[in-house]
């Protein structure tokens, strides 16, 4: 299996038993996208379109999905974020950042959500920790 | 001038008007535009049971106002039963769907079929009528639902779920001890959402959403 540089948007209502690669599936009646690994290792990586999880915008040039897909459990440990269709491979990621990145899901799954001030030096922090480090 | 409309009545989804308190099983027929009218089966549905209406029946809108009416080409009603309830219907098989809306039953609700040894029918089913007896149709509460994981239907028992049954249905081969599932849920009972952690259990329902993401245990 290759890796990919791309993946192709297709919306259902039911996604697939098997997945092909190079294939975003999107059900928005299931709040849910799949697509396998970017890099052709096989795995399946699912985004829940949900406040907590993913964001997944849909443009002409195709479906752009926020935060990275960080796939660090992975073998591969591949990292990319998609965006208009097109994957832009971001480096492996150090445990640290890794960590702090969980620790801020578990602040917005279950901790009191950030507000004002506080929230936008979250987003600022996830931000720096994302691309800077 | 007043309005000598008296009576309205839907036939097949369509409202159709009429001054006459009593009217014939044909003059329904022909003013749904139903020609000729002989050709068509008309089927009348009440509370919870439904027959077949002769060319020359009379229908008194004033006993039954907002009657609805559903027609079928062909010159065969089918008998059958739905909770113990007669029913007649105009064409050798009726949806599951048909049966819910018509007999009012909840859609939590299962429906079996009474001749073929409790045989569930399917939601999106159908029921054969043209066979030998009569059909008996019944619903129960379910004992299984059907969720959305990741995207895909599964069929469970209805009952608690926990954290690792639902993360399983997701990932069969899940590995508890090296990573961890993060599990989201919609539309639960009375439209519960939220999150599904290690420990936790929770009620699923029919057409409950489920998404599972896999990560590395820290």
């Amino acid at each position: 299996m290759a890796r990919v540089d791309c993946l192709t948007t297709v919306f259902v209502e039911d996604i697939p038993e098997q997945l092909d690669d190079g294939v975003l599936y999107v059900s928005r009646q299931c709040h849910v996208a799949l697509h396998n690994c970017a890099c052709g290792c096989g795995e399946e990586v699912s985004t829940p379109l949900v406040p907590t999880e993913y964001d997944l915008v849909m443009e002409d040039e195709g479906a752009s999905i926020w935060p990275s897909i960080g796939n660090h459990d992975f073998p591969c440990g591949s990292h990319y974020i998609v965006k208009r269709g097109r994957i832009h491979w971001a480096g492996k990621m150090s445990r640290e950042q890794i960590e702090a990145g969980r620790a801020y899901d578990r602040l917005l799954k279950r901790g009191a959500q950030p507000k004002g001030l506080r929230a936008i030096l979250a987003w600022i922090k996830r931000l720096w920790i994302k691309f800077i480090g | 001038m007043p309005d000598v409309t008296n009576f309205t009545f839907k036939l097949d989804g369509r409202v159709v008007a009429t001054n006459d308190a009593i009217i014939s099983g044909r003059e329904v027929r022909a003013l749904g535009g139903l020609d000729p009218a002989s050709d068509y089966i008309l089927i009348q549905i009440a509370d919870r049971t439904s027959r077949s209406i002769g060319l020359e029946e009379a229908i008194d809108f004033r006993e039954m106002p907002h009657s609805e009416f559903l027609s079928f080409q062909g010159d065969r009603a089918f008998s059958f039963t739905v909770n113990e309830r007669g029913w007649e219907w105009g064409s050798a098989t009726i949806s599951a769907a048909d049966i819910y809306r018509y007999a009012s039953i909840d859609e939590d609700l299962e429906l079996i079929l009474d001749s073929a040894g409790d045989t569930v029918i399917p939601a999106d089913g159908a029921v054969t009528l043209g066979g030998q007896g009569v059909e008996r149709i019944r619903s129960r509460e379910a004992k299984t639902v059907v969720i959305k994981v990741n995207g895909r239907s599964r069929t469970v028992p209805r009952r608690k779920h926990s954290y690792r049954e639902i993360a399983l249905l997701a990932y069969p081969d899940a590995n508890f001890e090296k990573f961890k599932y993060t599990i989201t849920y919609l539309k639960g009972v009375h439209g519960a959402e939220g999150d599904l952690v290690e420990g936790e259990n929770i009620e699923v329902k029919n057409g409950m959403v489920f998404n599972v993401r896999r990560s590395d245990k820290s």
